[in-house]
């Protein structure tokens, strides 16, 4: 049975040499807080800063490359989030987590960039700086397109691979192999060079707690603001209004108490006799 | 910028996919009226075997790009493939399947084709200058309307669009084209399979009861597996949530890279409505989520909402049931 890199490749992640590795973080609002629409219909917004929290499927990147690095001594994961000042937050976390070293690309409104200039701005800040392995999640959950990791890949001239669920990476012959979701059931094989662009789907492994160590190493990291580089087209991929999705059966909401939902839903199933 | 959309077909080492009948379904419904033509592109090492039936039956001329790199699927190679080919037809519209392919190859096949890229969408429509596009977001709690930039390559959900058969179309064309490929980085192998047969009865099943992670636990999975028993022809699905907290497994997930499913009655226990899960059970007959957020999105498409916790709703509901003795099964432990 095969459930995550570590069943499939047995714990064998040996490694020689040591490996820079980057993980793309987001930071998303929490969709079971409390939100609103802005004005002009473009945004998600959240008044409480509590509100936000770092991308899940990105939790998973961090803890894949933090057991990357750990398999061969010397390796370092650096974090890079773009967005306001509030995702320094995110990047704590990662911090937290046991990466290294954050980036924080400052956007006001990072919400309202393309996937392509966000993926601009992170080719722009990892070209020159020989990354070995790039992660990114396989999704933002907040208004995500799962595009920003190709795109990054395509721009560095990297070898990808999406939605991986199982990693062993092969220091010596510099290269990795993954295994890429298709769906329940099956799985696509790659071998890929390294430097190469990986966006890892949920479940791969379980993220760590942050330890205290690296809590209170995190809040005493500075972390500066710098300013992306990364121009793209203009406009190409544009937020016109943000809605509440529309009804599309006109069904019953029972808010009641548990016993008498119960009767009706009862009497539910025997009106169309399935019980 | 010519006047064609181009589909990509959806194929998993050459078996054609649902998806990719869909696809033409989407572009049926763009052309109309806008004078556009339709065709479809497959990479492989060889002409898939149902290829014939596709283009007869949707009408739509196939091409193939026909390499023996292309044995199985690595972006890569794929990208290498039919990006010169789009930079020579310069296509008004490129559309994709929002799976695990076509997550993997659009949006980075856009950026070297210098196609402006949407993903996930639900639905799409020509305008003037531009395509619109719209899809939900966040978890299933928001609709997004986008503004998509002519040319454009769109990425579309699993179940977006549906097929229907039309005997009075006038059949396609297949034509097998070889091409050249340079040498690639990745090396793909065959796929393999995981837990074959696990979830395998969902399809057939009459009821299907499901979890999300607002199950919270293994524990509370005995009360999902008694509700199940109550019915004759019943199985266990799950979120993608769901089968990352172990409470089942991937083999029994539902949605866009799960299963799709269709039974009589839907239970969706715990599960908020993102647009990944309800791509999977949207056409189920009947549908009746149990969840304690009455703002959860699944709601929206509920034919009677149970606005409660699991651990409190199914103990009461379950033991109504039974103790009404109308039930030959006895809920599993
Ligand atoms: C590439 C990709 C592919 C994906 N494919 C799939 C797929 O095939 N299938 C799929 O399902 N997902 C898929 N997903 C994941 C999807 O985006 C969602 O994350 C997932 O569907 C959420 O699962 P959930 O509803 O169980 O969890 P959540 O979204 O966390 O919702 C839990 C719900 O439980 C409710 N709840 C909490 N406690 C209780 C309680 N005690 N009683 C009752 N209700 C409670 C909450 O109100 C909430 O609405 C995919 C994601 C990606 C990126
Ligand atoms: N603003 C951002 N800052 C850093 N990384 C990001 C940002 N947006 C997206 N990413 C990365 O790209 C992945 C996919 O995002 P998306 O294309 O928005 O679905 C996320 O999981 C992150 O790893």
């Amino acid at each position: 049975m095969r459930i995550t890199g570590k069943e499939t490749f047995g714990p064998s992640r040996l490694k020689k040499d040591s490996m820079k590795i980057l993980v793309c973080v987001k930071q998303v609002a929490d969709s079971e807080s409390h939100f609103e629409i802005s004005q002009d219909g473009k945004n998600i917004v959240c008044r409480a800063p509590t509100s936000y929290r770092i991308n899940s499927y990105d939790e998973y990147a961090i803890e894949e490359a933090l057991l990357a690095a750990e398999g061969s001594p010397g390796s370092s994961v650096e974090v890079i989030s773009i967005g306001p000042d509030r995702v320094k937050e995110a990047l704590r976390r990662a911090l937290s987590m046991g990466a290294a070293e954050a980036h924080h690309l400052l956007v006001e409104d990072a919400d309202l960039l393309t996937p392509e200039s966000r993926a601009r701005i992170i080719a722009d800040f990892a070209a020159g700086r020989s990354y070995d392995l790039i992660f990114t999640g396989v999704m933002s959950e907040d208004r995500g397109g799962s595009a920003v990791g190709p795109m990054t890949a395509e721009l560095l001239g990297m070898p990808l691979a999406t939605h991986v669920m199982a990693l062993s990476i092969d220091e010596e012959n510099k290269s990795i192999q993954v295994e890429r979701e298709i769906d329940g059931t099956r799985r696509h094989q790659l071998r890929l060079p390294m430097p190469a662009l990986l966006t890892v789907q949920s479940g791969i492994n379980r993220p760590r707690y942050p330890s205290l160590s690296n809590v209170l190493r995190a809040k005493a990291q500075e972390i500066p603001g710098l300013l992306p580089g990364g121009e793209a087209r203009p406009g190409d991929f544009l937020t016109r209004k943000l809605t509440l999705p529309p009804d599309t059966r006109r069904g019953v909401l029972l808010q009641e108490d548990s016993n008498s939902m119960a009767d009706k839903l009862l009497e539910y199933l025997h009106s169309i006799s399935i019980l | 910028m010519t006047n064609s959309i181009f589909i990509m077909l959806d194929h998993e080492e050459g078996t054609i996919s649902a998806h990719s009948y869909e696809l033409a379904a989407a572009a049926r419904s763009i052309a109309e009226g806008e004078g556009l033509s339709i065709m479809a592109l497959g990479a492989w090492n060889d002409v898939p075997p149902e290829s014939g039936k596709f283009a007869r039956e949707t009408g739509v001329d196939l091409i193939v790009l026909v390499n023996p790199g292309l044995r199985h699927y690595s972006a890569e190679a794929y990208i290498n493939a039919c990006a010169p080919f789009f930079i020579e037809r310069r296509p008004l519209l490129v559309l994709g399947a929002h799976n695990a392919r076509g997550c993997d190859f659009a949006p980075a096949l856009a950026l070297r084709t210098g196609l402006a890229c949407a993903t996930g969408a639900e639905e799409i429509f020509a305008e003037k200058d531009a395509f619109r596009a719209v899809r939900t977001i966040w978890h299933g709690k928001v609709r997004e309307e986008l503004t998509v930039v002519k040319p454009a390559l769109v990425t579309l959900m699993p179940g977006a669009y549906s097929y229907e058969k039309n005997g009075n179309i006038r059949p396609g064309s297949v034509t097998a084209m070889a091409i050249d490929l340079p040498p690639g980085k990745t090396s793909p192998m065959p796929p393999i399979s995981t837990r074959t047969g696990e979830g395998a009865g969902l399809s057939e099943a009459e009821v299907v009861v499901a979890a999300g992670r607002g199950v919270g636990g293994t524990d509370n999975m005995a009360l999902l597996r008694g509700l199940a028993g109550l019915f004759p022809r019943s199985a266990i699905g799950g979120t993608r949530g769901a089968c990352d907290m172990g409470l089942v497994s991937y083999g029994a997930q539902v949605g866009m890279t799960g299963r799709t499913v269709s039974p009589r009655l839907y239970i969706a226990c715990g599960i908020s409505g993102s647009a990944q899960h309800i791509a999977g059970m949207k056409n189920s007959r009947h549908i009746v989520p149990v969840n304690h957020d009455p703002d959860a999105p699944i709601f929206r498409i509920a034919d009677i909402g149970i606005v409660d916790k699991i651990e409190r709703f199914l103990p009461i509901f379950n033991e109504k049931v039974s103790g009404q003795g109308k039930t030959s099964d006895e809920p599993q432990k």
